[in-house]
């Protein structure tokens, strides 16, 4: 019915000295699946709540359809909601559950009957609507709560990261069940994760938030391979930080790797940090090599290949398992490049110890 | 497999075996601790002279009428006590768990002070405190009903406040909300139908207790049913144990009452179970 477009304008939020949301602006498109990604207390559920109205801000607007929705309380803004808890109430069956906004409505029951048995068919689950709460799964709890928000016609769907409670299997379809009944219901929709391949997966657009602001909004594709900061390249994906010094070719000499190309303009002779991925490395082995291969770690589809340069510094290289054969731990490396790095930052000196590694994070 | 499986089923016959036999046990411990009082005080109540079975102190119990008044009195004080408590009790756990959190420590902290405090001490704090004030209002018997509501709180709002932490009233609430439902609907339609063990239980505790409050109606000079009791054990023993056992009858009959009602969600289940 009213799926419309969201708008947000410089929402503020403090929670006394912390400052959640610092200025934070988001256009959801008719339709579209924007997710938040960032790690926890990065603000991006603060956003999520204030949307539906569940945190009142200290500056900003919301609007949804050029309405300004701000004050409206949370009863009025009609957002579908779909939490991290399981949020099914328990004493009513999960057909009854679907009916709960309908009946608030005011819709007649035989209406209710209908939407609820449309509703759990599109959620897959037309046979289960008589079942309570603890006789579902945690994966089916989540699909009725889903068909439950739905069932209102919303006007934008709001997923706070619906799925953190299951486990990494049913984690993944359901996922997938999701985005087919938000392109299905063609509803703009907001969700809330700290996974990063979940984020990669399922959405339109991912906006990166850290600390309260958003540091980059584009496709999956563009935050994977061109992040705009720091952050966004050391929390989405896998990616290796390797010291050098720029020359006048316009190489970075690294301390541990040799020489790195990079694009762009640094003046020769400063301090640099090369951010590269692991599948933008390569490795052989070479009798002379300064470098050595001191860990294969197996992940399935590829080996992760841990190499120590001359300074003691490592760096993670992709191998796939036919390279992986040629390789042997202990041996004389020397690593190349397959593609351009993704950032070179800056190092003024040696105060720069103080950004933190996420090299690891996942 | 095949050789372990029967004798794994021997094992696991034995020992249900046992598990029946222990539970029986205590079972029968546990029921003999509670039937055989009982029992000995009505073989008390009906032995006359002579070991005779005899009804007159039931037929002297039913004759007396301060039995009555004071029985009576004690039903509507108990009633006017689960009223107040149920008023005062459920808004109040259910709001600072969803409003003011942090509120709660001070709360179960205060909830248990009447546990610390003699009843004497309450009343004559409370004489000292609203002598002046209230005294018309100390003098009806319906001044027991707050001070009862005080004093059961530690088993009343403790009881409440276990059911409201077993369910996640916050994210009810906000889905409640966001489904377009007002407060009061979200109180009536989501929370208490899913807090209403805990709420029968709570007022269960807080009327019983009123019904056996003896020192604080005592030094108030109201005759309440359990002052009654102890005025007729100073004088008639088998009388006594006679208005106990009607006292235990009367509490029995609404608390089955109480059970039988409250089990209906539980009922539900169980229906939902055998069509599913």
């Amino acid at each position: 019915m009213s799926q419309g477009e969201l708008r947000l304008e410089g929402l503020e939020k403090y929670y006394g000295a912390m400052h959640a949301l610092d200025g934070f602006s988001l256009h959801v498109g008719a339709g579209e699946l924007v997710v938040l990604l960032g790690p926890s207390g990065c603000g991006k559920t603060t956003a999520l709540r204030s949307v539906a109205g569940l945190e009142r801000l200290d500056g900003g607007r919301v609007f949804v359809d050029d309405q300004d929705i701000t004050h409206q309380p949370t009863a009025k803004r009609n957002m579908g909601i779909v939490f991290q808890h399981y949020s099914l109430f328990p004493h009513l069956t999960a057909a009854q559950n679907i009916e709960f906004g309908l009946k608030i409505r005011r819709i007649a029951a035989a209406k209710r009957r209908d939407r609820s048995r449309e509703l759990l068919e599109l959620v897959g689950l037309a046979d289960l609507g008589e079942r309570f709460a603890h006789q579902l799964s945690g994966g089916q709890q989540q699909r009725i709560a889903l068909a439950r928000a739905l069932a209102i016609e919303p006007a934008v769907l709001l997923l706070d990261e619906p799925l953190s409670a299951l486990d990494a299997k049913v984690r993944v379809s359901l996922r997938e069940e999701i985005r087919r009944v938000q392109k299905e219901v063609g509803i703009a929709t907001i969700f809330v994760t700290h996974d990063q391949e979940e984020a990669l997966a399922i959405a339109d657009r991912i906006g990166v938030m850290n600390q309260g602001v958003l540091e980059q909004l584009g496709t999956p594709a563009e935050i994977y391979a061109a992040p705009a900061t720091e952050f966004v390249a050391e929390f989405v994906g896998k990616v290796n930080r390797i010291h050098g010094t720029t020359t006048r070719e316009g190489t970075v000499l690294t301390r541990g790797f040799g020489a790195f190309s990079i694009g762009g303009t640094l003046s020769a002779g400063s301090e640099v940090a090369v951010l590269v991925r692991p599948e933008q490395l390569g490795i052989r082995v070479v009798a002379d090599g300064d470098c050595r291969l001191v860990e294969m770690s197996f992940l399935g589809s590829s080996f992760a290949a841990h190499v120590q340069g001359v300074d003691g510094s490592k760096v993670v290289v992709a191998v796939s398992p036919e390279e992986s054969i040629a390789l042997s731990v202990g041996d004389p490396v020397e690593i190349f490049q397959r593609g351009p790095t993704l950032l070179v930052l800056p190092q003024q000196d040696n105060a720069n110890v103080q950004i933190p590694e996420y090299a690891e994070s996942d | 497999m095949v050789t372990v499986t029967p004798s794994g089923d021997g094992l696991h016959l034995r020992q249900a075996g046992i598990g029946r036999m222990f539970r029986a046990v205590v079972l029968a411990i546990v029921g003999a601790f509670f039937v055989i009082p009982i029992l000995a005080s009505a073989r008390y109540s009906v032995l006359g002279v002579h070991n005779h079975i005899t009804f007159s102190a039931y037929r002297s119990l039913f004759d007396d009428p301060n039995f009555r008044s004071s029985l009576w009195l004690s039903l509507q004080v108990a009633i006017a006590t689960v009223i107040l408590t149920g008023l005062l009790v459920i808004p109040t756990s259910i709001w600072v768990t969803v409003r003011i959190p942090k509120l709660r420590g001070l709360l179960d902290a205060l909830s248990i002070v009447p546990l610390g405090v003699p009843s004497v001490v309450v009343v004559l704090g409370l004489l000292g405190a609203y002598h002046s004030i209230l005294n018309l209002i100390l003098t009806s018997p319906f001044i027991l009903a707050p001070i009862y509501v005080m004093l059961a709180l530690p088993y009343s709002y403790r009881t409440f406040d276990t059911a409201v932490r077993s369910l996640d009233i916050n994210t009810l609430v906000e889905a409640s909300q966001s489904l377009g439902a007002s407060w009061t609907r979200t109180l009536t339609g989501v929370l208490l139908p899913n807090l209403r063990a805990g709420m029968v239980g709570a007022l269960i505790l807080a009327g019983a207790y009123a019904l056996g409050e003896f020192v604080v109606a005592s030094l108030l000079s109201f005759n309440t049913f359990p002052v009654y009791i102890v005025q007729i054990g100073l004088t008639a023993a088998a009388e006594a144990v006679a208005v106990s056992l009607v006292a235990l009858l009367v509490a029995f009959i609404p608390l089955s009452l109480v059970t039988i009602f409250g089990g209906g969600r539980s009922k539900s289940t169980r229906r939902m179970r055998v069509a599913g």
